[in-house]
C-alpha cells in the first residue's frame, strides 16, 4: 500500500434530530484504504450522522474535514470527493436506464460515453437493460445501477446507506468487490448498515451508535 | 466579515436569558405606564378635531400598531438574516419570538384602521389605499412565516427556511407598497384624502407619541419574553436551564 | 452550467411523460376562465373589463396548481440529494428546474390567453398586450413559486401553504400585469407597466434562484 493519509475527519459531531440528541462529542477519522461500518438500531441516528457527513444536515456543533477542507469552507471541493448511496436509489423512474447512468455521471463532472456506460452496465449485471425504463427494473436491478452511477463517478470518499439493500446474495458479493477494489485504490468509506458480514481486507474499525442522552 | 465579539458573548443563549430576565421588568411596567398615561392624554385629556370630532381619537392605538406592525417585520426578518448568515441560533429564536407579537399588531392596525375608515371615508376598507393594502399582505407574510415554521418538525430547518421566507418578503414589501401606490394612482376609483398631517397640534400630538413610546416598550417586553421562552426550549437539555430549573424548584 | 442543461433535459423527458399533468393545466386554465363569464352571466362591456384580471387569476392558480412537481418528486425519489451533492451551485438547479416548468407550464398560458381574451372581447392591441405581460410575468411568478416550493418540497400536502406564501408575494406583477392590459384596452400606451414587468423578471432572475438554491439546502434534512 502506498503512503496512509487521512481523508476523512471528523471532530466533535454533536448532532440532534428534533428532541433527540444521537451523538455527543463523536470523532473519528479516516485513512486512505479503510473502511468505516456504522451499527446501531432503527432510529439511531446512523442515516443522520451520514448525512451530516456529507453536509445534507446542519453541524450542531464539531467539524468535519475532507482532505483538509470543510464543507463551509468550499462546498464545491468537499463535494467533489464525495459519493452518495442514501437509502433511496436517486433514480427517475420515467427515464431509461441508460439516462439515469448518463445523468448520474454528468453530476459527478463526467461527461457520458457510451462504451463507459455500457461497461457499467455489464459490471451491475445490468447488460442489455440500457434502454428499458427505470420503472420496469425490480427493485434489486434499480440498487445496483445506483450502485454503478456511484462506482462510475469514483469519488474518493463513498457514504453508503444500507447499500445492499434489496440486493440478492450475487448482489452483496459484487458489492463486496467492487468497495474492495474501491479501497484498495487507496478510497475510503462509511458504510451504514445492520448486518455485520462485511469482510474487508485490513481492519475495519466499527462505530455502534446508541441514544446518547 | 465577522460579528464583534461582544455580540458573540450577548448572544450566548445562558447571558442572554439572565439580562433579558433583569430588563424585562422595567420595559413591560414603564411602557404599560406611558400606554395607560397616553390613553388617558390621547382619549380624555387632547381636544376633539375640528373636522372629525371623537372619531380621529382611534389614532392613538391605530399609529402605534401600525408602526410596530412595520418595525416588528424588520426585526424578524434582520433576525433571520443573522441566523442565515452567521448561524446564530438566538437571532432565530428572537425571529421565531418576535413574528406572532407582530401579527397581534398588524392585526390591531388592520382592525383600527377599518374602523377609523368608516367614519373617514364611508367605508371600512378601500382597496385603493396603498398602506391598508400592504399591511394586509404583511399581515400574510407574518401567517405565512409562522404556518411554515410550525409545519416543518425540526426546529434548526424550520428556523432557516422561515428564515429565507422573512427575508424574500422584505424585499417584497417595498414593491408591494410601490405598486399599490402606482395602482391607486391610475384608478378612477373613489379618491381618498387623509387629514393634514401637519396640523396636528401639541395637546394632540404628545399622547400620540407617548402611546408610541409605551407600546415599543411593551412590544419589547412581551417579545422578549417568547424569546426567552423560545430560548429554554431550544436549549432545554442544556446544563445551564437544568441547573436554573432545578434552582427554581 | 452542463450539469444545468444535463437537468433541463432530464426535466424535459419527465414532463413529457407526465403529459397528462400538462394537459390537466391547460383545462383547467380554460375552463375556470370561462367559468366566471358564465356563472357572472356579465354584459359585453364589463366582460372586457373584467378579462384580464380574470384571465391573470386564473393564470397564477394553474400555476401554483403545477408548483408540487417541482422539487417534491426528487425529494422522494432520492435525486435532490444526488444533485444537491454535485459540485454545482444549488442556485443553477433551482434555475434549470424552473426555467423547464415555465416552458411547460406558462409559455401555454401564454400563448393561449389571446384566444381567451378575445372571448371575453378583448380587441386590438390588448390582444397582444395580454400575451406579452403573461410572457413577462409569469417566468417571475415561477421564481417566485420555485422558493416557496423549495420550502414546502418536505411537506406532504404543502401546496395549500406554498400558495399562501407566493400570493402576497405575486401582488406586484399581478397588479402590473392587468393594468398594462387594462391601459392598452383603453386605448392608453402600455409601455410603462410592461417595462415595469420587465424590471421584476430581471430582479426576480437576479436574486430568486440564490433564494430557492438556499431553500433547497435549508430543508434538506
Amino acid at each position: 500500500m502506498n503512503l496512509v493519509s487521512t481523508m476523512l475527519e471528523a471532530r466533535r459531531l454533536t448532532i440532534w434530530r428534533g428532541e433527540r440528541r444521537l451523538c455527543r462529542d463523536l470523532s473519528f477519522s479516516l485513512a486512505s484504504g479503510s473502511l468505516l461500518l456504522l451499527q446501531g438500531r432503527n432510529g439511531s441516528g446512523k442515516t443522520s450522522l451520514l448525512r451530516c457527513l456529507a453536509g445534507l444536515l446542519p453541524l450542531e456543533s464539531g467539524t468535519v474535514e475532507l482532505n483538509g477542507i470543510a464543507f463551509r469552507r468550499d462546498p464545491a471541493r468537499y463535494l467533489r470527493c464525495l459519493g452518495w448511496l442514501g437509502h433511496k436509489d436517486g433514480l427517475k423512474t420515467e427515464l431509461s436506464v441508460h439516462r439515469n447512468l448518463a445523468f448520474r455521471l454528468r453530476l459527478a463532472g463526467l461527461a457520458g460515453k457510451a462504451g463507459k456506460e455500457d461497461e457499467l452496465l455489464e459490471r451491475a449485471g445490468l447488460k442489455g437493460l440500457g434502454n428499458r425504463a427505470a420503472s420496469q427494473l425490480s427493485f434489486g436491478q434499480r440498487r445496483r445501477l445506483a450502485l454503478a452511477g456511484l462506482i462510475g463517478a469514483a469519488p474518493p470518499v463513498w457514504l453508503l446507506d444500507e447499500p445492499d439493500a434489496n440486493l440478492d446474495a450475487q448482489g452483496r458479493e459484487w458489492l463486496q468487490r467492487e468497495l474492495n477494489s474501491h479501497l484498495d485504490a487507496g478510497g475510503c468509506a462509511v458504510l451504514a448498515g445492520h448486518r455485520m458480514e462485511w469482510r474487508v481486507c485490513g481492519p475495519a474499525p466499527q462505530l455502534i451508535l446508541g441514544i446518547a442522552r | 466579515m465577522r460579528l464583534p465579539n461582544w455580540l458573540h458573548k450577548f448572544a450566548s443563549p445562558p447571558h442572554f436569558y439572565r439580562i433579558a430576565a433583569r430588563i424585562e421588568p422595567w420595559m413591560l411596567w414603564s411602557g404599560l405606564a406611558a400606554i395607560a398615561v397616553g390613553a388617558f392624554g390621547g382619549l380624555l385629556l387632547a381636544p376633539p378635531d375640528y373636522q372629525q370630532g371623537d372619531a380621529y381619537r382611534i389614532i392613538y392605538f391605530h399609529v402605534p400598531a401600525a408602526y410596530l406592525a412595520m418595525q416588528l417585520y424588520a426585526l424578524m426578518a434582520i433576525g433571520s438574516a443573522i441566523g442565515l448568515i452567521w448561524r446564530m441560533k438566538l437571532a432565530y429564536a428572537i425571529a421565531a419570538a418576535a413574528a406572532p407579537v407582530g401579527l397581534a399588531f398588524t392585526g390591531l392596525a388592520l382592525a383600527t384602521g377599518m374602523l377609523w375608515g368608516k367614519p373617514m371615508w364611508g367605508a371600512y376598507w378601500s382597496w385603493g389605499d396603498a398602506r391598508l393594502t400592504s399591511v394586509l399582505v404583511m399581515f400574510f407574510l407574518y401567517l405565512g412565516y409562522m404556518l411554515l415554521h410550525a409545519s416543518l418538525e425540526e426546529r434548526s430547518t424550520a428556523d432557516r427556511a422561515a428564515g429565507i421566507l422573512a427575508v424574500v418578503g422584505v424585499v417584497n414589501l417595498p414593491i408591494i407598497k410601490f405598486s399599490v401606490e402606482w395602482w391607486s394612482s391610475l384608478h378612477q376609483g373613489p379618491t381618498i384624502s387623509r387629514l393634514a398631517a401637519p396640523a396636528i397640534t401639541w395637546d394632540m400630538l404628545w399622547p400620540l407619541l407617548v402611546m408610541v413610546a409605551g407600546s415599543v416598550l411593551f412590544s419589547m417586553a412581551v417579545t422578549l419574553t417568547r424569546a426567552r421562552a423560545e430560548v429554554l426550549l431550544r436549549e432545554r437539555s442544556a446544563r445551564w436551564v437544568r441547573d436554573a430549573a432545578e434552582a427554581c424548584a | 452550467m452542463r450539469i444545468g442543461l444535463a437537468v433541463l433535459r432530464n426535466e424535459f423527458l419527465i414532463y413529457f411523460k407526465k403529459w397528462i399533468h400538462i394537459i390537466v393545466n391547460i383545462a383547467f386554465f380554460i375552463f375556470s376562465t370561462s367559468l366566471f363569464s358564465l356563472v357572472a352571466g356579465l354584459e359585453q362591456e364589463l366582460l372586457a373589463e373584467w378579462g384580464a384580471g380574470v384571465i391573470w387569476v386564473v393564470a397564477l392558480l394553474s400555476m401554483l396548481l403545477a408548483m408540487p412537481l417541482l422539487f417534491q418528486p426528487d425529494r422522494e425519489d432520492g435525486t435532490l440529494d444526488l444533485m444537491l451533492l454535485s459540485a454545482v451551485d444549488p442556485a443553477w438547479l433551482a434555475l434549470a428546474k424552473a426555467a423547464a416548468n415555465w416552458c411547460v407550464f406558462g409559455l401555454p398560458l401564454v400563448l393561449l390567453s389571446p384566444l381567451l381574451g378575445a372571448s371575453y372581447g378583448l380587441e386590438g392591441i390588448a390582444l397582444l398586450v395580454l400575451p406579452a405581460t403573461l410572457a413577462l410575468g409569469t417566468p417571475a411568478l415561477i421564481l417566485l413559486a420555485a422558493v416557496a416550493a423549495a420550502l414546502t418540497a418536505g411537506l406532504r400536502r404543502g401546496v395549500g401553504l406554498l400558495a399562501l406564501l407566493v400570493l402576497p408575494l405575486a401582488l406586484p406583477i399581478l397588479l402590473f400585469g392587468v393594468r398594462a392590459t387594462e391601459l392598452a384596452a383603453d386605448g392608453f400606451p402600455a409601455g410603462a407597466p410592461l417595462m415595469m414587468l420587465g424590471a421584476f423578471l430581471l430582479a426576480a432572475l437576479g436574486l430568486l434562484p440564490w433564494a430557492a438554491g438556499a431553500a433547497l439546502r435549508a430543508t434538506a434534512n
